[in-house]
């Protein structure tokens, strides 16, 4: 307390005894009789002083309550909600957020650069389109850009043939009152639409979806331990595992309460005057009260620490008060991993708790495979009255569940050729000892006499020896792409990222070419680095499943930091020799992830590329937004193909053996 | 949204505050719009939409202190708006933290039955102190107990604002 506080405070109590001394004593009083303005001119003060201490509360508050609100922006304060998994991006997002870049404002500026810039990718994407789909020459695709006679609709004509500000018509200007989407990004659902429909020759809507939109905006906080570290920031000073907040009801009933004061002293109504006397039971409650001690003990128990993937498990959780005070509100955020999402029950519980009382609540999660260690439990106590709060994190014991890779059967009768396990695989580079014919060269002193030349020796008389294409295993490296772009959510199952697809698939194929004793290492183009090289043998074999399972590259929450890919390439490039081949598992749904394909391509290995589909959608939900995305990465499918790889394109929903032995 | 049983407990409190209040065309309403705007702050879960509602019905029940209301209703319609504020402020503390899948019946009940209480407690010891004071006729004891209830109210609340 600083000393103007407590120099009011002493005032304030001596002015109180005194009033009620004189209250009781009315003889000491009657001896001060004031009159005149001696007798009116304190009381007006004291009612004018607290109008204006109310009025600087009112503005005091509404100034935290702007800081607070630009604080929420800039980081996550919202409440847990461990229930669910965090929204992964939609792939029809990156569309949906363009358009959202393009604002009516824009049209002030000189240079338009998202509308230019939106304007010119486009037209990119329809000069590839139209020369695949029509039988129109080049010239005559710029030319029906340019005048509108590519399409029939008229907004999309309207897209490259109008300005980017188009100037608007009357209608126009009544509709932009109550819609808020510029001309310009109407124009360009359009013309996407037309583009993909005639891509696809699937029909394709103008509308972007609402699960695009909703991914645009920021993500919820799911985990405990991102909601405290999100908080942890800015002013807590406590290091350990709990901090005391105040949950700022009693704001605002300082203010009510001095301006009825302020109120009744000025127009002399003794009952308005009464009702400072809830500001201050309620201050002095939240001055007086305590918080009761959080003595609270939390158990967790699972039914089945490593299932199978689909299976429900149940979790228990029980708590307990340890201590000797009756706890009148726990609220409990159970710290549910990012991969489990709970199919029954609820995370979440609240109770209030005698000593020694005990409160059990279970849910049920879902399996799916990983290593999913639980994030402490998030306990939140209050006071009875529930004006200060203490928050905690119960690190109970270690709960961790482990669900096992699934394993697609990646067999059939082709799988036994080796070169259909992996599409287009290159032969050999190696040449030396085998059976199939490669070269003839001149002997050289230690060549082994049976690869000399014997018939050419008796014709000529000159030693040469013949070489054959060695029998020799390639070595392959899986190289999956978990960036944080890569984490989409398939635009059919809207709950697990296709990054999950692209792990099985090569988990699945590893174990395929393990049992094939073909050495297979794997990495990670990700920000979290993991390594594993080339080898072959049981060892191996469990440690790329724990690997896969467990690493944090290959998890299920979305990597934030920065990440340049090219480093990483850089790094498999020195680390991996150049007859190495390598697999890029990657829905390819952004540029980098070309470039890495085309960069792995041109250090010289061999690359084959298998991309899982985000995209894939039934006919008749597509959307523009996840139409531009499937269009975008078809161009990119075929950009790779045309530079030499070999590139699977793979539905998710369809099994994976069907897509290699179909290559 | 806040809980059914915290949305209905603040939602009636706020009706008898308008109620209680319903002395002029003003203070009705005002009472009116309060209650609505309350109202609708709680379905569509909404703090600030609530906290208007709060905010006109204040403003009922300074308008109705001023045209001469009895005290002992105008201490009734701020203890029930009161009530209904803390009531209503934790069941929008419940809906953020907890959400709408667990049962929160018990901690909802414990609060309102204790913050009523707290309330109670504060508000008749209170009104003891008034009667007598208002019984006297001293101007000194009455401006000595002005400043002490100011000085008082205002460093409780500096304390709280720094905690």
């Amino acid at each position: 307390m600083n000393r103007t506080n407590r120099i009011v405070l002493v005032v304030g109590l001596v002015s109180s005894l005194t009033g009620l001394c004189l209250v009781a004593l009315p003889s000491v009083a009657s001896l001060v009789s004031l009159s005149g303005v001696a007798r009116t001119a304190p009381i007006a003060l004291v009612g004018m002083l607290s109008l204006l201490l109310a009025a600087r509360y009112v503005a005091g508050e509404a100034s935290a309550s702007k800081a607070r609100r630009d604080e929420q922006q800039t980081r996550s304060t919202e409440f847990p909600t461990p229930k669910h998994r965090p929204r992964y991006e939609h792939p029809g997002a990156a569309f949906a957020r363009r358009l959202e870049s393009i604002e009516w404002t824009d049209r002030r500026e000189e240079d338009p650069n998202e509308r230019l810039e939106l304007r010119a990718e486009l037209r990119e994407v329809a000069r590839t389109v139209l020369a695949r789909t029509e039988q129109w020459s080049r010239t005559d695709i710029e030319t029906r850009l340019d005048d509108g006679t590519w399409t029939e609709n008229p907004q999309a004509a309207a897209f490259f043939a109008d300005d980017v500000v188009p100037s608007l018509s009357l209608w126009d200007r009544v509709r932009s009152l109550w819609r808020s989407e510029p001309v310009f990004a109407r124009r360009a659902r359009y013309a996407v639409s037309e583009l993909a429909s005639r891509f696809d020759g699937d029909d394709v809507s103008s509308d972007v979806s609402a699960a695009a939109r909703t991914s645009v905006e920021d993500d919820p906080t799911v985990t405990t331990r991102s909601f405290w570290d999100g908080r942890e920031g800015s002013e807590h000073r406590e290091d350990s595992e709990t901090r005391e907040v105040s949950t700022g009801r009693t704001r605002g009933v300082a203010a009510a309460a001095l301006g009825a004061a302020g109120l009744g002293i000025v127009t002399l109504r003794p009952a308005l005057f009464l009702l400072t006397l809830f500001g201050i039971t309620v201050y002095g409650y939240a001055r007086a009260v305590s918080l009761p001690t959080q003595t609270v003990s939390v158990t967790r128990t699972v039914s089945e620490t490593a299932p199978d993937p689909g299976q429900e498990i149940e979790i228990t959780v029980s708590i307990l008060n340890t201590g000797d005070e009756t706890l009148a509100d726990i609220r409990v955020v159970d710290g549910v991993p990012t991969g489990l999402a709970v199919s029954e029950g609820s995370p979440t519980f609240t109770t209030a708790l005698r000593p020694g009382k005990e409160a059990t609540f279970s849910y049920t999660v879902e399996a799916v495979a990983g290593v999913h260690a639980y994030d402490p439990a998030l306990v939140v106590t209050r006071d009875v009255a529930g004006v200060k709060k203490r928050e905690t994190l119960h690190q109970s014991s270690e709960t961790t569940i482990t669900c096992q890779l699934q394993e697609h059967p990646v067999s059939g009768g082709g799988l036994q050729r080796k070169t259909t396990v992996l599409p287009g695989q290159v032969r050999s580079r190696t040449k030396g000892a085998g059976v199939e014919f490669h070269s003839v060269r001149e002997y050289r002193h230690g060549d082994p006499l049976s690869r000399i030349d014997w018939n050419r020796k008796a014709k000529t008389g000159e030693f040469t020896t013949v070489d054959f294409r060695e029998p020799h295993l390639e070595t392959i490296l899986l190289v999956v792409d978990v960036r944080a772009e890569a984490y989409l959510e398939p635009a059919t199952d809207c709950t697990k990222p296709v990054v999950r697809q692209s792990v099985t698939a090569a988990y699945s194929i590893a174990s395929r070419l393990l049992a094939d004793s073909t050495p297979v290492g794997v990495t990670a183009l990700s920000p979290r680095s993991c390594w594993l090289s080339p080898g072959t043998g049981d060892v191996h074999r469990r440690r790329l499943r724990e690997l896969l399972l467990g690493e944090s590259a290959f998890s299920w929450d979305t990597p934030d930091s920065e990440f340049d890919a090219s480093t990483r390439l850089r790094e498999i490039n020195q680390r991996v020799p150049l007859d190495t081949q390598i697999l890029f598992i990657s829905p390819l749904c952004d540029d980098e992830a070309r470039e890495a394909a085309r960069r792995l391509d041109a250090y010289g290995y061999a690359v084959s590329v298998l991309s899982p589909d985000p995209t894939a959608s039934p006919v008749s939900t597509r959307t523009c937004g996840v139409g531009y995305a499937s269009l975008r990465r078809q161009l990119r499918l075929k950009e790779l193909r045309n530079a030499g790889l070999d590139v699977t394109d793979w539905d998710p929903s369809e099994p994976l053996s069907g897509v290699i032995s179909r290559e | 949204m806040p809980p059914l049983l915290s949305s209905s407990i603040a939602l009636v409190a706020a009706i008898g505050t308008a109620i209680v209040t319903a002395v002029s065309v003003y203070t009705v309403a005002a009472g009116t719009l309060g209650v609505l705007l309350l109202g609708a702050g709680l379905v569509r879960g909404s703090v600030n939409v609530y906290s208007a509602g709060n905010v006109l019905l204040v403003g009922a029940i300074l308008f109705a202190g001023a045209v001469g209301m009895a005290p002992s209703f105008l201490l009734a319609a701020s203890f029930l708006l009161l009530l209904s504020w803390n009531v209503g402020q934790n069941g929008f503390s419940i809906a953020r933290e907890v959400g709408s899948d667990a049962s929160t019946r018990r901690i909802e009940l414990v609060h309102a039955i204790s913050s009523s209480v707290v309330l109670a407690a504060g508000c008749s010891v209170g009104y003891a102190v008034f009667l007598s004071v208002t019984g006297s006729e001293s101007v000194v004891a009455l401006g000595a107990l002005l400043v002490g209830v100011l000085a008082l109210l205002s460093t409780l609340q500096g304390r709280m604002l720094e905690n």
